[in-house]
């Protein structure tokens, strides 16, 4: 995935705090997805549109860890979202 | 012609009104019991669409294609079953009306008990009407069997419409409650009688219908949910649930099936309840008859706070974002 692709939330995704989880609706594949407090820091951070680079310096100044790791951990769960409908991710456009 | 529910009537086995004032009118029934009336293959084609529901109901009744919020399309089978016919509609089709409407359905009774509402929901034979019956003979006051429809009240707080004023009970939970007298069969369950709380022969105490169903929009919200499962254990057992855990919970207890159309509304009420509704699980042995262990760690565990008449979870509204709404 390169630094600067751009993650967006996809505004019909709704979500909603429960105790020390947050759960968000899916509609495009209809179903639910639980968060834990890496899953849900991630979310908060994607409030706003992030290009990846971004998202892993903000969790890096978060979060204690190997940089190359904690990236590859990122990339895997944003895929995961993407799959499930909750985000997109756009990749630049190619220099011409 | 036989009142079977809040709502409907059946009159001359022709066709089926309305019990409520025009103003509050809750269906527009277009369904009449002409044999020879069959479901075109245009109405038939519009089952998958958002907002319809389509059930065929089986042999001994027929057809159903609930249309939006108001209409309900029935083929009925050569000779309906009068009984089985009002028990379809009074629960798998008068859920999707509630759905299509915005509303959550719980397949689950209510109760107000220590002044607050309580719901028990389960699968099947999980023992709701058993523990609600047990509860109604310690003071409690049945709002619905089986079937309990919410909607948002003025303050986050989910209100609850009333229901029939009947239980449905296995034989012997009937005949150990001492229930039995005025019971008739289940349409749809062989080992379950249908008992009349408004009947001659029963006093069972219950909430006054209202032309209405729903209470006022300012009325007491939901406080507890008790999810019942059978349990592996000797002991009866309650845990309170909080969480991820609580939502996929929660999820067991829904009248479904939901259909995508009709999952926001119920998410954002899935919501309101996960954060303003005590939800626990009870898990009871399976070999043996335990009902007052139920009823007592029920009565432990959901002591109200206070019977002042407010309602201390009408308060806070859900966070929900970013696009609910």
């Amino acid at each position: 995935m390169d630094d600067r692709t751009l993650i967006t939330r996809r505004p019909d995704a709704m979500a909603t705090d429960i105790d020390d989880a947050t759960v968000i609706l899916s509609l495009p594949s209809n179903c639910y997805v639980s968060l834990d407090a890496v899953g849900q820091r991630i979310w908060a951070l994607l409030e706003q549109p992030l290009c990846l680079q971004a998202l892993v310096e903000r969790l890096q100044d978060q979060f204690e860890g190997d940089a190359n790791a904690i990236r590859r951990d990122v990339e895997h769960f944003l895929r995961e979202l993407e799959s499930d409908g909750l985000l997109t991710l756009q990749a630049p456009e190619p220099a011409a | 012609m036989e009142v079977v529910s809040e709502f409907l009537q059946l009159h001359d086995h022709k066709h089926i009104e309305i019990l409520s004032t025009p103003s509050s009118t809750l269906l527009k029934l277009e369904c009449f019991f002409y044999p020879h009336i069959e479901f075109s293959s245009e109405l038939l084609s519009k089952h998958s669409l958002p907002h319809y529901f389509f059930l065929d109901a089986g042999p001994r009744v027929g057809r159903f294609l609930v249309e939006g919020t108001h209409i309900i399309h029935f083929e009925p089978c050569a000779e309906v079953d009068e009984h089985h016919f009002l028990w379809v509609l009074s629960h798998h089709v008068r859920a999707a009306l509630h759905r299509h409407r915005g509303d959550l359905v719980l397949h689950a009774n209510t109760l107000l008990w220590q002044c607050g509402l309580l719901a028990i929901s389960g699968s099947s034979g999980a023992g709701k009407s058993t523990t609600a019956a047990g509860l109604i003979q310690r003071g409690a006051i049945q709002i619905a069997d089986d079937l309990t429809a919410l909607r948002a009240g003025d303050h986050g707080q989910l209100v609850i419409r009333q229901g029939a004023p009947q239980l449905h009970l296995t034989h012997a939970a009937a005949e150990r409650l001492g229930l039995d007298r005025g019971a008739r069969p289940s349409p749809v369950r062989s080992d379950k009688v249908v008992v009349p709380l408004d009947g001659p022969s029963n006093t069972i105490p219950h909430a006054v219908t209202e032309p209405e169903g729903w209470p006022a929009p300012s009325a007491p919200g939901l406080r507890d949910l008790v999810l019942l499962e059978p349990g592996d254990g000797p002991n009866v057992e309650l845990s309170r649930l909080r969480g991820a855990e609580l939502f996929l919970a929660l999820q067991h207890c829904l009248y479904g099936p939901l259909k995508p159309c009709d999952t926001p509304a119920s998410f954002r009420l899935q919501a309101l309840l996960a954060r303003n509704v005590r939800v626990w699980r009870l898990r009871r042995p399976q070999t043996r008859w335990c009902l007052d262990e139920v009823l007592d760690a029920l009565e432990q565990a959901l002591a109200a706070p206070s019977c002042s008449g407010q309602d201390p979870l009408a308060s806070a509204e859900p966070r929900l974002h970013p696009a609910d709404g």
